[in-house]
């Protein structure tokens, strides 16, 4: 190394060596370890409107994908929609709706099951 | 006029090198995807592949920023710098592999553009523990994409080996957005102490090591000599300079390696114009000053590479005055000639 480029690598790791602890130090107090605990009714809400299905998701799920299906009383299940990220979502539902189904349809997974 | 490209020339140690980071990376996947595949049997394969390569990736890039500081500190882990490219580029194509994976798997579901959605899916750019991590990790590819694509001797030689190496130490900003990337991530997605874990250890040895190697080197820089009425600096006496070896002085804040070859010294730039090596640190084979890190060679009479080479380097001209070596700071033109002086009392 040349001198400039000397002195730029030691006062890049000497910026590195301050910079990402505190930054390191802030993530770690923001950090509410209790999230994981909260069930998963409170990271989503789901209300019938009249003929619709309200659905607010609070935070992102942890799987790839969430589609959502409408439970019917006849027992059988059709697909509303997919859930992309953190907001509000409104579907319009059949008269038989009893409830909704998210299900991670990569990994074949039911997420949640939330009857009204 | 057209730019001369030369395939890689592969010797024996280059192959050596090249074999043992393939045999280091098999081993490691398929050591990773067994105990995933035993412990983790609900994993789909997509997520293991991402784990995987992404580890893999992170272990290397470690590696690779531990050689430097370590060839530094101790000259017995040279060999380990002798193709420390392949091993970037290497680490490039696992991190590629982990990128590719993820984006395909979390980023092109939706009907937005996957690189679009990289940017927009998580909006929470305010936040530090809900922080758009995957961003981090795809400008940290982005530059390590440009490191492996101008890794080849081809840009060394026409972007020169100063901006060459500004270019390439790019890879610190990419250590640092890919050490928030992943610690960001796994807090996010779980709070596995021992990712964690590792990883501040991993951090903790990389930056202790660089900031060790960069205070031995302020050392030297630090090092004042002696000017007689010339102006000349009074460095050491001539015995202090072993035959065929080099005491590093610094000039103007210039290296300059002093070579004793046949009982006469030569002064030199220190700096190497392959990759910057220390030539100070190298010794004379078959009468050439010849670079640690990759063989370069050099005259020591007029810092001229031996033909059909073409790289120069400073000369500088020395005197013995009372047995004690003093140097003129003002550099000559690369490759110009000068007379070595006698150690001889």
């Amino acid at each position: 190394m040349i001198a400039s480029q000397r002195s730029a690598h030691k006062f890049i790791w000497l910026g590195m060596a301050v910079a990402v602890p505190i930054l390191l130090f802030f993530t770690i107090s923001t950090l509410d370890f209790s999230v994981a605990e909260i069930s998963q009714k409170e990271q989503v809400t789901v209300q019938k409107v009249g003929s619709n299905i309200e659905i607010q998701l609070n935070r992102p799920f942890v799987s790839p994908s969430a589609v959502v299906y409408e439970l019917s009383s006849s027992g059988t299940s059709k697909i509303l929609g997919q859930l992309q990220g953190v907001g509000d979502y409104s579907f319009e539902a059949t008269s038989e709706a009893i409830g909704i189904l998210i299900k991670d349809e990569i990994k074949k997974k039911e997420l949640l099951k939330v009857e009204f | 006029m057209g730019l001369d490209y030369k395939l890689v020339l592969w010797n024996k140690h280059k192959k050596t090198y090249d074999k043992w980071i393939a045999i280091g990376m098999v081993s490691y996947l398929v050591l990773f995807f067994t105990l995933n595949f035993l412990t983790n049997p609900e994993l789909t394969a997509e997520t293991v592949i991402i784990r995987g390569f992404g580890s893999l990736a992170i272990l290397m890039l470690h590696i690779i920023l531990v050689i430097g500081p370590l060839t530094r500190l101790h000259s017995n882990f040279l060999p380990l710098l002798y193709n420390r490219r392949h091993l970037g580029v290497s680490m490039f194509f696992a991190a590629l592999v982990h990128g590719v994976f993820s984006i395909i798997q979390f980023h092109t579901l939706g009907n937005k553009n996957p690189i679009y959605s990289i940017f927009t899916e998580n909006m929470e750019y305010g936040s530090l523990s809900n922080f758009p991590f995957q961003v981090l990790g795809f400008l940290a590819l982005l530059i390590l994409f440009v490191m492996a694509s101008t890794s080849h001797d081809f840009f060394l030689h026409n972007l020169s080996a100063k901006i060459w190496k500004r270019l390439h130490m790019m890879v610190y900003v990419a250590y640092g957005l890919i050490v928030m990337h992943v610690f960001l991530g796994a807090f996010q997605q779980e709070t596995f102490t021992v990712t964690i874990g590792l990883l501040i250890f991993g951090f903790i040895l990389v930056t202790s090591l660089h900031l060790s190697a960069a205070l031995k080197e302020s050392r030297i820089d630090g090092f004042k000599a002696a000017a007689n009425e010339k102006g000349w600096l009074r460095v050491c006496h001539f015995d202090e300079i072993g035959e065929s070896r080099a005491k590093i002085f610094t000039v103007e804040k210039e290296r300059v390696a002093i070579f004793k070859h046949q009982g006469k010294l030569s002064a030199i730039h220190n700096v190497c114009k392959h990759q910057g090596g220390p030539l100070g640190e190298g010794k004379i084979v078959d009468g050439c000053v010849t670079c640690p890190w990759h063989g370069y060679q050099y005259l020591p009479h007029n810092g001229q590479s031996p033909p059909p080479f073409t790289e120069k380097v400073k000369t500088y001209e020395l005197q013995i005055i009372d047995d004690m070596v003093y140097i003129n700071p003002k550099a000559l033109e690369e490759g110009t000639e000068v007379t070595p002086v006698s150690c001889t009392r």
